[in-house]
Order: structure tokens, then C-alpha cells, then sequence
């Protein structure tokens, strides 16, 4: 059993270009950068700019990941290549064995841990999924916080268990676009049952955190620092993987925003681009269909919500005005990809791939038969992706090793599931 | 001959002030004599635009003020040309805007107006492919080569910078120019310290009191460039420019003990 890492790696020091700076919109009444101090805790933001290239997990933060049951299992899916048939070796990062099933964990813990120490008392978010709501209200009370969570209607509705996972947490759930704040207020005047949106959500979540001084703003995927805590994963993973006396061939991870895929492959492509090792390993990036930002999606300056509060970031992009069709049930809805993660896939060192929300489900189903454990919809993606690579490697009859970011289970998204049958 | 500013940089702790060209509200005649006489060794002239990628409220406000008063580039040449008092200066522009009124004449127009080094904060994020161009095209205006950076830039192309010999590399400290934000300068100005071995290292962007300053010194800077601050002091009129006076001396004499220390 590999021993927890105590730094977390830092991607952007190993990019093969400069990261663009976030920047102020041309015209604007308001300084977007200025703001992130309110937003966010300093250190953080410390983090967001740093320029090394590993940063010291606190150990109340290594505590808690510990508590939530980390280092988390790398396991062989033997019955899937049976199943399959295939001479490929399938491994996966079981992020889905935290107590709320998903890794977003890995990054809720640290944000609660520094709005903590630095005297906040609520952390507020959005949450489509109710994955990250779900786990950073499982932080908040593991650090005494409060939580305040913005939950888009569409999974709202479709995912009523989410928000009793969230509420036994002690976290008040909101609806959005809800009447508690002006940009949700204008969207229900104009559409009384607006399905809304992962974007509307944080613009929600940020407007209230600038009309509340001892509140801070989490946020679950995009920023920097959120990859860097997701990195957690692939830096075990890399371990576990020694210890197997395996080199991936190929590593695949879906992408909403990008932090799981971010977690598992940024420390192997960091080695990668420092031919320290990982030299023959292809990342492949899976999104959905529904929201087609690193396959079909431009390359440009856009703010990561949908309000314009937060500073313009340069990401691949379907628009912040984005809404997938409301029959789309499985997840990964957010419109643009993290900065990091836009250059690794412009740079051609990620390989970005779409799948529709039948086939994946039709994944995920394959998944539980085979290796008993239900992925989430946005997990099967990946699984989607993993299937599809082992069947070529029997079409070709190469033995390659996969690896894969299970990044959550779909207990509490039956209805994805049910919808699509 | 004249020492080129990056050999002045290599011996001495510079201290630079920046200001935007034609804004009718802080580019005087007096405000740059009260600069040099009170310790600034360099002049940062800062080209108006409309699209100012990097820079925060404070200088933004004073492009849009010169932009109104009419200071396109080429006015803003011309007003260059005529300043006196501080024999070392340097063009800050985006790469954008030489784009726009043609590389070649910009770097003409530089030389004309005598400045030593016409710095691109965006060459190396939007227009990375440039590199060598720009290198080149300084060689062949006679002009020094400078490169800004931030701290997420990759360490390897930081170290290859350092390597092209420029006369200086620019960190910017922050996000955008004059917003402070919690970010350990210390850390990353020592990061890029270890990256750029001895050339010269400036550091900016937020930068507004002889305690920073020391900081910066202390981490490995050569020298510092103070640009917001420095223009909201002169928004403040006659009482401001006074003020000017005693916050430069402030700044250079944390400047020269971090360097004794």
C-alpha cells in the first residue's frame, strides 16, 4: 500500500507555454481581478500564482483526506477485459470510495481548511451534478463551516437525493436560478421554470459571497488550485502503478471543467514533457456531446460564469450562455475546459474526444455488470472510452495498459440511468 | 559610448517609474523632473490602447483619459521625444498594438524617440512563435531585447530566455498592474531568481511601499518599476506631486538596504 504524498504537483511550471493571465473584460464597471480577494482565501489565491512547481499539503488537510479514505485503491478491471475479451490491461483510480463518491473531495477539503484558517464562516458554491455541493458540505462540516450551495433546477429535480445528502451534512440547498439573488431573479422573470445551468449557478454563488464579508466562494473545478489539490490522485496513482511495475499506454479521464482528468494525468504529463518518464503514454480527454468544449469549441477569453463576475480566463469554450438540451442526464455540462488543460489540448499533448449520453450510459451498464460498481454518468465517459480503446486493442491484438480516472459511483443518479433506458 | 541600460542595471538597483504617454492628467513636464530628481533611474513610457490585456483600474483610467485627448502611438512618439531630465527609458506596449501601426515602424519610431528597449508584455503569451523575430528585429534597430514574464510561465522557457542574453527580464508581480492580490512575491521572484542566473531581474505590478520593495530586493530583484501608484499620487494635483517627492525617496532607499543587506 502506497504512503499519502504530502505535496500536491503544480502543472503550469512544466506547460509548454505561458499560462495566460485571467483579464478584466475591456469594458466593465467593476475590476473582476480586484474582486478575487473577496472571493476567495488568500492562500489560494497564493496558489492560483504560484511558481513552484510542488506545494506542502497542510496536515490537517492530510488528516482529512485520510479520514475520507485516502490513499484510494487503484484496481484491475479483469472481469471488463474478459468481458471484453481483450489483451489490454485495464487499471482505475477508485475516486469514487469517499464518503460521498466522487473526488471532489480532494479539493473541498483544502478549501474548507484555508476559508477555516482564515476566519470565514461560510462557504457558498454551485453544484449541477450535487457532486462538488455534496462534497464540499461534507468539508464544511468537517471544519465547522457553514454551507450555503446553489443547485441547478434541471439536477435538482432529477437528482432529489443530492440535496438530502447535503442537507444531513448541514448545508442549505438553494434552487437555481433561485430569488435570492439579481442575476436568478432576472432569469426566473424571463422563464419561471429556467432548467439552469452549472454557469447561472456560480454567478448565483459569487453574487452572494460579495453581499456577505465572512463568506468565501468555493468552486469545484477550473482554477488552478483546484487541479493542483486533484492531483492527489495521479501522484498515488503514479505510485500504485510503480508498485504494479506498469506504464500506462494510455490515460483517460472525463472532463466537465477538467480537475479529475487533471488529477490523474498532471503529474504523469508532467514527467512526460520532462522526459523523466510516462515518454509513450497518450492522455485522452473524454467530454459529452451536450457540451462540446475541447472538440468543437473555440479557444478564447471567457468568464467561467455565466453573470461575468469572475475574470475572463482563456479556455476552450461552447460560450458561458450555455445550456445542454434538457434531455442530457449524465453530466459534464459545463461550458468551458481549465486554462491548463485548454493549452495541454491546443498543444496536441491531450487528445480530446465526445460521446452521447447513450452510448456512455450504455458503458456505465456494461461497467456495473461486469466490475460490480455503478459509475456516475460523467464517469462512464471515461468508461465509454476505456471500452473503445481495450476493443481496438483486440481488433489489433496489442496488449496495452489503460488507466483510468473513476472519478465517482451513480448511486444517486439512478434516474440518468432509468431516463435512457 | 554610452552604458547600455542593461549594463546600468547589471551594477546598480534601478528604480523605474512608469507613466502613460499623453494623459492629459499625470504626463507633465514637472511630475518627470520631481521623478528624477528624487531617485527614479528610469523612465517606463506606456503607449495608450483600448486593449490593455494586463493592466488594472488605475492605468487603464489613464489610457482612456490620453485616448480621449487624442495621443494615438505615433502622437505618442512624438511626446516621448521631447522628454528630458532621465537619460534611460523604455517603451511598454502590446504586441497588439505594434501589430496594428506595423512592427518595423513602431521600432523605427522608438529609436527615434531614444528609447533603449521597447518592451511586449504579451509576446511570450499570445505570440510566442515571435520570439526569435523579435530578437532579431531588436538587433537590427539597434534596440536592447527585453522579455516580461509572470510567474506561470514554464521554468524552461524562462531559463532558454535567460540564455538569449536580454538586458533585462520583467516579472510581473500580479495578475494585472496596481491589484494587489495574496500572493507570496517572496517565493516566485526567488523561483525566477534560480531560473535566470545573473541577468538582470525587474519585478512590478502592484508595487506601492518601501516594504514590498525590500521584499522584492531581498528575493533576488535587481530592480523595481512603480506604475499605479505613482500615477494616483499625480491624479491628486499639486498637494500629490509633492507627496511624490518623499514616496520615491521612500522607495529608492529601501531599494539601495536591500542591497547593502
Amino acid at each position: 500500500m502506497v504512503k499519502l504524498p504530502r505535496k500536491w504537483y503544480n502543472i503550469v511550471p512544466d506547460l509548454p507555454r505561458p499560462l495566460p493571465p485571467p483579464r478584466d473584460p475591456e469594458v466593465g464597471d467593476f475590476s473582476r481581478i480586484e474582486i478575487l480577494p473577496k472571493l476567495f482565501p488568500g492562500s489560494l489565491i497564493n496558489q492560483e500564482f504560484t511558481a513552484e512547481r510542488f506545494m506542502e499539503i497542510p496536515g490537517d488537510v492530510l488528516e482529512a483526506y485520510s479520514k475520507v479514505g485516502r490513499p484510494t485503491p487503484l484496481a484491475r478491471a479483469k472481469r471488463l477485459e474478459r468481458y471484453l475479451d481483450t489483451p489490454a490491461k485495464i487499471y482505475y483510480k477508485r475516486e469514487d470510495v469517499s464518503p460521498t463518491g466522487s473526488h471532489k473531495v480532494n479539493t473541498s477539503i483544502p478549501q474548507a481548511y484555508y476559508a477555516k484558517s482564515e476566519k470565514a464562516r461560510t462557504l457558498v458554491t454551485e453544484t449541477s451534478a450535487g457532486q462538488w455541493g455534496s462534497a464540499l458540505a461534507l468539508a464544511c462540516a468537517l471544519f465547522n463551516l457553514k454551507c450555503l450551495v446553489f443547485m441547478t433546477r434541471s439536477s435538482y429535480v432529477q437528482k432529489p437525493y443530492r440535496k438530502t445528502l447535503m442537507s444531513l451534512y448541514g448545508a442549505m440547498v438553494e434552487l437555481s436560478p433561485s430569488d435570492k439573488t439579481e442575476v436568478g431573479r432576472k432569469l426566473l422573470e424571463a422563464n419561471p421554470q429556467h432548467p439552469g445551468s452549472l454557469g447561472i449557478a456560480m454567478s448565483e454563488a459569487v453574487e452572494t459571497v460579495l453581499k456577505n464579508s465572512d463568506a468565501k466562494y468555493a468552486v469545484g473545478s477550473v482554477m488552478n488550485f483546484v487541479l493542483l489539490h486533484q492531483t492527489i490522485i495521479g501522484l498515488e496513482a503514479a505510485l500504485q502503478l510503480e508498485e504494479n511495475g506498469e506504464e500506462p499506454d494510455i490515460v483517460i479521464g472525463c472532463v466537465g471543467g477538467g480537475s479529475n482528468f487533471a488529477g490523474l494525468s498532471y503529474p504523469m504529463i508532467g514527467k512526460k514533457v520532462e522526459h523523466e518518464a510516462f515518454e509513450r503514454t497518450e492522455f485522452i480527454a473524454v467530454e459529452s456531446e451536450a457540451s462540446p468544449k475541447i472538440t468543437r469549441g473555440k479557444y478564447l477569453y471567457e468568464h467561467g460564469d455565466t453573470a461575468g463576475y469572475l475574470p475572463m480566463l482563456k479556455m476552450y469554450t461552447v460560450g458561458r450562455n450555455h445550456v445542454p438540451p434538457a434531455i442530457h442526464a449524465a453530466g459534464l455540462r459545463y461550458h468551458a475546459a481549465a486554462p491548463t488543460l485548454s493549452i495541454l489540448i491546443s498543444e496536441g499533448i491531450v487528445k480530446p474526444v465526445a460521446y452521447s449520453q447513450e452510448e456512455v450510459l450504455e458503458a456505465g451498464r456494461i461497467f456495473a455488470k461486469t466490475e460490480g460498481i455503478i459509475p456516475a454518468p460523467e464517469t462512464a465517459h471515461a468508461v465509454k472510452h476505456v471500452i473503445e480503446e481495450a476493443k481496438a486493442c483486440r481488433r489489433r491484438q496489442t496488449p496495452k495498459t489503460i488507466v483510468f480516472c473513476f472519478s465517482g459511483h451513480g448511486l444517486l443518479d439512478l434516474t440518468a440511468y432509468e431516463k435512457a433506458n | 559610448m554610452p552604458k547600455k541600460l542593461g549594463e546600468t542595471l547589471r551594477s546598480t538597483r534601478a528604480l523605474i517609474a512608469y507613466l502613460t504617454v499623453g494623459d492629459p492628467l499625470t504626463w507633465k513636464e514637472e511630475v518627470i523632473k520631481v521623478l528624477a530628481s528624487s531617485g527614479v533611474d528610469a523612465l517606463e513610457f506606456g503607449i495608450p490602447t483600448s486593449t490593455a490585456k494586463y493592466d488594472g483600474p488605475t492605468i487603464r483610467a489613464s489610457y482612456r483619459r490620453a485616448l480621449r485627448s487624442g495621443v494615438d502611438e505615433k502622437r505618442a512618439l512624438s511626446l516621448i521625444k521631447n522628454v528630458k531630465g532621465l537619460k534611460d527609458s523604455i517603451l511598454f506596449t502590446y504586441y497588439d498594438v505594434a501589430l496594428a501601426c506595423g512592427l518595423e515602424n513602431l521600432m523605427g519610431s522608438a529609436v527615434e524617440a531614444d528609447v533603449e528597449c521597447v518592451l511586449f508584455p504579451d509576446l511570450l503569451i499570445d505570440y510566442l512563435e515571435s520570439l526569435e523575430d523579435y530578437v532579431k528585429l531588436c538587433g537590427k534597430y539597434n534596440l536592447e531585447h527585453a522579455f516580461f514574464i509572470t510567474s506561470c510561465f514554464p521554468h524552461r522557457l524562462i531559463a532558454k530566455l535567460a540564455r538569449l542574453e536580454p538586458s533585462f527580464i520583467y516579472l510581473g508581480l500580479m495578475a494585472s498592474s496596481g491589484i494587489l492580490l495574496p500572493i507570496a512575491i517572496n517565493r516566485n521572484i526567488s523561483v525566477v531568481r534560480g531560473l535566470v542566473g545573473e541577468t538582470p531581474l525587474l519585478v512590478g505590478f502592484a508595487l506601492n511601499s518601501p516594504r514590498q520593495v525590500s521584499i522584492c530586493v531581498s528575493s533576488g530583484a535587481d530592480g523595481v518599476v512603480v506604475g499605479s501608484a505613482i500615477l494616483k499620487l499625480i491624479e491628486g494635483g499639486a498637494h500629490g506631486i509633492e507627496k511624490l517627492k518623499s514616496f520615491i525617496a521612500g522607495l529608492k532607499e529601501a531599494l539601495l538596504e536591500g542591497h547593502d543587506g
